[in-house]
């Protein structure tokens, strides 16, 4: 009798593993946490892809100096496909005002010193071509521009 | 159906579940320390970007810093007791809850990262189970020998075990749903791999100069698509044991390090190789003296000692002890 109720709770616990994990994730298309789809890597992409990115710049035209910034400078986070989830996210419900202010406050602190703003946009490269040295943008498109804050040193 | 609770229900001895116990929470415990950095900005991040999941999804307002701090703390400390097994009944399942919530606050800041989906399933299976029988602080506190293999140390085996094969097979599900037949000839995997790199690049982050190399080749990558999805899909076969369980396991493992070389992207615990640890026979990692305490060995336990005065004589040799059964 012991051990036929631990096969009850046993089963339970798999069942409900099984039902939770596996099926309704894929059922219902829903990536969360703890139970998810685990779509990374699954969607179909093309070679040229747009990324929403942010940057440091200082001039204009041929002059234009332009700095990559990283996930601590953009967000305030290591984790570099969250910084790229919140840019995308700021572009698409019109809060990229509010993140270009947030970034700019911390490239004026963390540098680069020589930069002058920040430009939030989208850039589309065929990434294969990148990696072949091909590095002429198809698309290059500012949402979004900021100045940085003067920092008392 | 017999045959199946069969499975489910035959016995292990303790010191697996304890092993796993180990080796998992022990493992969720340094995670959080390791990633202290990550989960403490996100208690300061701009209120703007909250977007609660899990557990958090009915907080329409993310919780103050403190709070979460505090709850960062307080749940290194649990991972700690739970790990030594001190009062384990209830710092056990508290430290699955505070892993849930520390975890899925990081989490709920507008992207879902997959590095600790298994993690937190693990440690809340092995919370619910006696885990903490043998190799733990509960059993000083306690009379008696170490317990005979049992179903209800074998069961929860068999359930992490189970929840590391959902993971793979849901993971190859969504391959073939969203991919489609693109993905199994591996435009989509090639075009995903330098895609990857390349957003790493444009975000100022390290990415893969052997990804980036790579792509240059389209050769290379059916094969390897094709291997990932045969990975994922036929992680069930790691179930019956055998040779096929430890192929699979170090195919998988594999596929992790492939990911690391080739995107730069690493999902530490596969990659560490706890995740595969409930198809194993792990306890035999601490098969240790300074784990089992195991008592010293006697003249009276090696036959070819010679032997005490006072056990020489016309009497015949006793015999040492019979070793304990190969418990598998």
């Amino acid at each position: 009798m012991r051990v036929s109720r631990r096969a009850w709770l046993a089963w339970l616990v798999v069942v409900a593993m099984v039902v939770g994990l596996g099926v309704w994730p894929i059922w219902a298309q829903r990536d969360s946490y703890p139970h998810s789809n685990l779509p990374m890597f699954a969607w179909p992409r093309g070679r040229a892809e747009p990324v929403i990115t942010a940057v440091a710049v200082r001039g204009e035209g041929d002059a234009m100096q332009v700095w990559r910034l990283g996930p601590r400078r953009l967000a305030g986070t290591d984790e570099v496909i969250s910084a790229g989830a919140m840019l995308r996210r700021a572009v698409a419900d019109g809060s990229a005002a509010v993140l270009c202010d947030e970034i700019a406050v911390r490239v004026a602190t963390m540098g680069p010193r020589e930069a002058e703003r920040i430009e939030i946009l989208t850039e589309r490269y065929d990434a294969i071509d990148w990696f072949q040295g091909r590095r002429t943008p198809r698309e290059r498109v500012v949402h979004h521009r900021c100045d940085l804050p003067v920092v008392a040193t | 159906m017999t045959r199946l609770t069969a499975w489910l229900m035959s016995p292990a001895p303790a010191t697996r579940l304890a092993a796993l116990r180990l080796l998992v929470m022990g493992y969720a415990t340094v995670f959080l320390i390791a990633r202290v950095v990550s989960f403490w900005s996100a208690t300061n991040r701009p209120a703007w970007q909250w977007r609660p999941v899990g557990v958090w999804s009915p907080f329409t307002t993310a919780p103050s810093p403190g709070v979460m701090q505090a709850a960062f703390v307080v749940t290194v400390g649990l991972g700690v007791v739970a790990c030594a097994g001190w009062r384990y009944r209830f710092t056990g399942p508290l430290f699955a809850l505070g892993f849930l919530v520390v975890t899925t606050h990081r989490l709920s800041w507008g992207h879902v990262l997959h590095t600790e989906h298994l993690v937190v399933i693990h440690v809340a299976v092995l919370a619910m189970t006696p885990a903490a029988a043998v190799w733990s602080l509960d059993v000083g506190r306690r009379a008696g020998n170490t317990p005979d293999p049992d179903p209800r140390f074998g069961w929860p085996v068999r359930a992490l075990a189970v929840a590391t094969v959902i993971g793979y097979v849901v993971a190859g599900v969504a391959k073939v749903r969203y991919g489609g037949g693109d993905w199994l000839v591996g435009d989509v995997l090639r075009n995903q791999v330098a895609f990857d790199n390349l957003r790493k690049v444009l975000l100022g982050d390290h990415h893969s100069p052997l990804g980036g190399w790579a792509v240059r080749f389209d050769v290379i990558f059916p094969p390897i698509a094709l291997a990932t999805v045969a990975v994922e899909l036929g992680a069930p076969l790691a179930l019956l044991g055998g040779r096929l369980r430890t192929v699979w396991a170090l195919s998988a493992w594999g596929f992790h390090v492939g990911i690391v070389a080739l995107m730069a992207i690493a999902f530490p615990y596969p990659l560490s190789g706890i995740a595969y640890a409930p198809f194993f026979a792990v306890e035999r990692l601490f098969d240790r003296r300074w784990v089992t305490r195991r008592p010293r060995p006697t003249p009276l336990d090696d036959p070819r000692a010679p032997l005490p005065a006072e056990c020489a004589g016309p009497h015949s040799r006793p015999l040492a002890p019979a070793p304990p059964p190969v418990q598998g």
